[in-house]
């Protein structure tokens, strides 16, 4: 048995006993000083392993991402709509928001009098409720720039949900892809006021780990006044694993909203 | 002279071992539909990537993985780059080597290509025109991560994050969302999807992008620490204002010195551009 031959079972018999391990590796190992020293490391690397902290659940934003979910498959069952496909959503959501927009012209035109008001107030509810179901289908998608374009319809509504609003946190703080979280940031500029937003923006300043998102962040809490992330920010600065550029911004930062008493 | 010629001879010896050796390994991989689109969905640690459209329906993998570059080897624990067998007792024998540790797989017309973590795999593709693709290379820069990605007359979505090494789109169409910290962004985009929005950014690297001429966007341009440049016909009267909004109350805060946002040909979805160290080009194509 050669060495090449037992390497990929090293890690394995390290995790595990060494005499509960094949006879021949035993073997080896005993007679290899090469596998001996292998084996060694990777007991080292496994009991490292054992004493790294889990990382504490993101539950706001968990809790937020449940409930997006589960309203978004509640509106769906409601309005039976197909299961949903990489373009369906879009489609069908659009499909949507012709016919309510003609229904609401429709009936303005044939009862313009009294009870109208009520049906446009109505009307222009449900639109809303398409688009935050068009926004939330779209940030399911699994193309990058479809997120992008559902974090930017929801920046064209005038009064998101505040689950909406959520969701879009959400996208700040998880999405894999550095130019949906700044998208996500853009909208979130409209609604910068709501405390959800103000916390949400601070806990993905926390983190974050791209450098060009970090100084937007950075940017963003400084313009907005945030004055919840002065302890972000000096944490960043005193992080020698961060870009210099990056500490230097959050000292900054950090100077600017303690100077000014921040939100 | 004769102390120099002594020092290249030891230092080549020195360097010799450890230079980088390459194996190389192709693979043919059929879609299950050739008559749809593709999707290539790639994760590495690092390396070399170019992605050529081809007028086939196959999707045709070259993977190299180039020793002497790994983590491991580079903390000189596992030494990979076995000297040439000089004893006479390979004579007649075949050298097997390892295998390039790239898992490819095919399902459903998505071709999947995983590298291992901490190696450097090149890779040299050739895919059907219309695919999608969206490529992920995760090692910090570093000299020996280098890695520039190439893509060329790709039509599709089109994805691409890279921490180390440049990131260029050669022809392509669709819509591209591209990002490279270290490296810069370089894109030729010859049509775009209606209603699909792009992005094209970095941290440190310049970003230098054509776009059609009659394209329909709003741009969203930004450089903290260079310059914009363009030759489109920018109105920078919304500067400063995000885009399908109506100025804020009490004007525009402190994006108004950082971000130029202006629409172009009548608007339409949301192009970014931007760099924190570099000057961004935004040139005007056919």
């Amino acid at each position: 048995m050669r060495c090449e031959d037992i390497r990929d079972q090293l890690f394995d018999v390290a995790a595990d006993d060494l005499r509960s391990a094949d006879p021949d590796v035993i073997a080896h190992v005993e007679s290899c000083r090469d596998c001996q020293a292998t084996l060694a490391r990777a007991r080292r690397a496994w009991s490292g392993l054992g004493v790294i902290p889990d990382e504490p659940a993101d539950s706001p934003a968990m809790r937020q991402r449940f409930d997006a979910l589960l309203r978004a498959e509640a509106r769906h069952r409601t309005v039976r709509w197909p299961a949903r496909g990489p373009a369906w959503g879009s489609l069908a959501a659009a499909a949507a928001l012709v016919l309510a927009i003609g229904l609401g012209v429709l009936i303005g035109r044939q009862w313009p009098g009294h009870g109208g008001a009520d049906d446009m107030t109505a009307m222009r509810q449900q639109l809303a409720d398409v688009r935050e179901m068009l926004t939330e289908s779209l940030l399911q998608q699994s193309a990058a720039s479809a997120r992008i374009r559902g974090v930017g319809a929801a920046g064209q509504l005038q009064d998101p949900r505040a689950e909406l609003l959520g969701s879009i946190v959400d996208a700040l703080t998880h999405d894999p892809d550095v130019n949906v979280r700044l998208a996500a940031l853009r909208t979130l500029d409209r609604f910068h006021e709501r405390p959800a937003v103000q916390q949400g923006v601070v806990r993905a300043l926390a983190r974050e780990d791209s450098p060009l998102v970090t100084i937007a962040l950075i940017d963003f809490v400084v313009d907005t006044r945030n004055g919840l992330a002065i302890d972000t920010l000096r944490d960043l600065a005193r992080d020698p694993s961060r870009d210099a550029e990056v500490r230097e911004s959050a000292a900054r930062g950090a100077d600017e909203l303690g100077g000014q008493g921040g939100v | 002279m004769r102390r120099l010629v002594i020092g290249i001879v030891v230092g080549l010896a020195v360097i010799g071992p450890s230079a980088a050796a390459q194996e190389t390994e192709r693979k043919v991989i059929a879609l299950t539909d050739p008559a749809r689109r593709a999707t290539l969905d790639i994760s590495l640690w690092a390396g070399v990537v170019n992605i050529v459209a081809a007028d086939a329906a196959t999707v045709v993998v070259d993977g190299t993985r180039v020793e002497g570059t790994s983590r491991a080897d580079e903390r000189g624990r596992v030494s990979k780059a076995v000297p040439a067998d000089r004893s006479g007792r390979a004579a007649g024998l075949t050298r097997l080597r390892p295998s390039t540790g790239v898992e490819i797989d095919q399902a459903n017309n998505v071709v999947t290509i995983r590298g291992p973590v901490g190696e450097r795999i090149d890779l040299e593709i050739r895919v059907p025109r219309r695919t999608n693709l969206k490529l992920t290379k995760s090692a910090p820069g570093s000299p020996t991560s280098p890695g520039s990605v190439t893509v060329r007359g790709v039509e599709g979505d089109l994805e691409v994050r890279t921490n180390a090494g440049s990131i260029t789109f050669i022809d392509v169409s669709g819509s591209v969302v591209a990002h490279s910290t270290n490296g810069s962004v370089n894109a030729t985009v010859q049509h775009v999807t209606a209603d699909r929005p792009m992005a094209f950014t970095s941290y440190k690297g310049i970003v230098d992008v054509t776009l059609p001429r009659t394209l329909k966007a709003n741009l969203i341009l930004q450089s903290t620490r260079g310059d914009v440049f363009t030759d489109f016909d920018v109105q920078k009267h919304s500067r400063g204002v995000f885009s399908g909004e109506a100025p804020a109350a009490g004007g525009a805060r402190g994006t108004a010195d950082r971000q130029i946002v202006a629409p172009i040909n009548g608007g339409g979805p949301d192009v970014e551009l931007r760099s924190y160290a570099a000057s961004i080009y935004l040139r005007r194509g056919n």
